[in-house]
């Protein structure tokens, strides 16, 4: 397992998105996706909510809990955790250099 | 069970049955929650139902039947193309008859002797000469009026078929009825003369009666214009002869000077050139 979260594809936006949600701590599905809404401005509807999270099982990267009532909680694993943080230090040099670069020939004022 | 959860149900029906063993509850209140919500829309349920059909086509990737059924898809496809390329199922064929997927064409002079192995028929009392050019009534009363050109070479293949016509030659029944149990209307069929004027001409019922004259040895298309003036099916079968010149009259079947039904199939037997 390399812990590329690009190896899961179509789901690597919805994954990353899930991880980052899960960082501050377990939450089920509903919930997940009003926090996803709230930092991202982005909407996750079910059917992708979940695809990403079953991927995201399969590959170590968040586990499923007890369920609390019908909901089930899901929670990042330490192998989780890592691979969200080389993933958005990855992005970091990406949007960092884009940034950059932006700021010389494109500088808007 | 309120509105919700039973939509909620439904959609679920979408993912396979391994997935939903180990999801339902979970998933199921997830829906009912998202659907409490604006954003979810026509767009959620699209959703839902693309993740489940997607998940049911990786289950099917994996599954033990993948093999069969693919090849049977594959055969289905393989036979589809070919019935499709080949015309075999004759989807692309007009209503009318057809050898080979070659359709008939309207006022087209088809020359005795290149007309093929198929029966030719020409239907009205004009003289219509050579040319397979014709008003027809059409069998399923919907219209009476005379469709230009469309009388038709019919094949052989198709007489069996072509005996139940109310005329002969008019190939056209409405698609799924049986040509036997067209009710018989008292219909007429036109006819062009080679000056341009159409007649008509009544075609009584079956149940009327008539002698059938005896038109061997003269020229064909006095012969039909004579016959289905009278109110037989003239079918025509393209003969070689001997005897008699080509373009004449072999014989007919019944012959000449039998009792016939009106609208009975007559087929008469034309002397064409060759062996």
């Amino acid at each position: 397992m390399s812990g590329e979260l690009s190896s899961l594809g179509r789901y690597s936006g919805p994954a990353t998105l899930i991880l980052a949600s899960l960082a501050e701590g377990p939450q089920h599905g509903y919930s997940l996706t009003k926090d996803i809404e709230k930092f991202a401005g982005i909407y996750l509807a079910p059917g992708t909510l979940y695809a990403a999270l079953d991927r995201l099982v399969e590959l170590g990267l968040i586990e499923g809990l007890e369920p609390v009532g019908r909901r089930r909680p899901y929670k990042l694993t330490a192998f989780g955790a890592s691979t969200l943080k080389a993933h958005l230090e990855a992005q970091r040099t990406v949007i960092e250099t884009g940034l950059r670069r932006l700021t010389g020939a494109w500088a808007t004022s | 069970m309120n509105d919700r959860e039973r939509s909620a149900r439904r959609l679920l029906r979408w993912y396979p049955r391994s997935w939903r063993a180990t999801h339902e509850e979970e998933f199921l209140s997830l829906l009912e929650d998202s659907m409490t919500d604006r954003r979810f829309g026509p767009y959620g349920y699209l959703n839902v139902a693309t993740s489940g059909v997607r998940l049911r086509s990786k289950d099917f990737r994996h599954s033990r039947h993948r093999l069969f059924y693919s090849s049977s898809l594959a055969i289905v496809a393989l036979v589809l193309i070919v019935g499709i390329a080949t015309n075999g199922f004759g989807l692309f064929s007009p209503s009318g008859p057809t050898k080979g997927g070659m359709p008939y064409e309207a006022n087209k002079i088809v020359p005795y002797d290149k007309i093929p192995d198929y029966l030719s028929v020409v239907v009205g009392p004009g003289k219509i000469g050579y040319t397979p050019k014709a008003y027809l009534a059409v069998p399923d009363g919907s219209s009476n009026a005379p469709l230009l050109g469309r009388a038709a070479p019919v094949y052989a293949s198709n007489l069996t078929t072509l005996l139940g016509h109310e005329y002969g030659g008019i190939g056209f029944v409405p698609i799924g009825e049986s040509p036997w149990t067209q009710p018989c209307r008292t219909e007429m069929v036109y006819g062009e003369t080679t000056s341009g004027t159409v007649s008509s001409t009544p075609i009584p019922c079956q149940s009327v009666t008539l002698v059938l004259p005896d038109v061997e040895g003269m020229v064909t298309p006095t012969a039909v214009g004579e016959l289905s003036g009278l109110g037989v099916n003239v079918v025509i079968q393209n003969v070689h002869s001997s005897s008699i010149p080509p373009g004449h009259i072999v014989s007919t079947s019944p012959s000449g000077g039998s009792t016939v039904h009106a609208r009975q199939a007559v087929i008469v037997s034309i002397s064409v050139p060759g062996s």
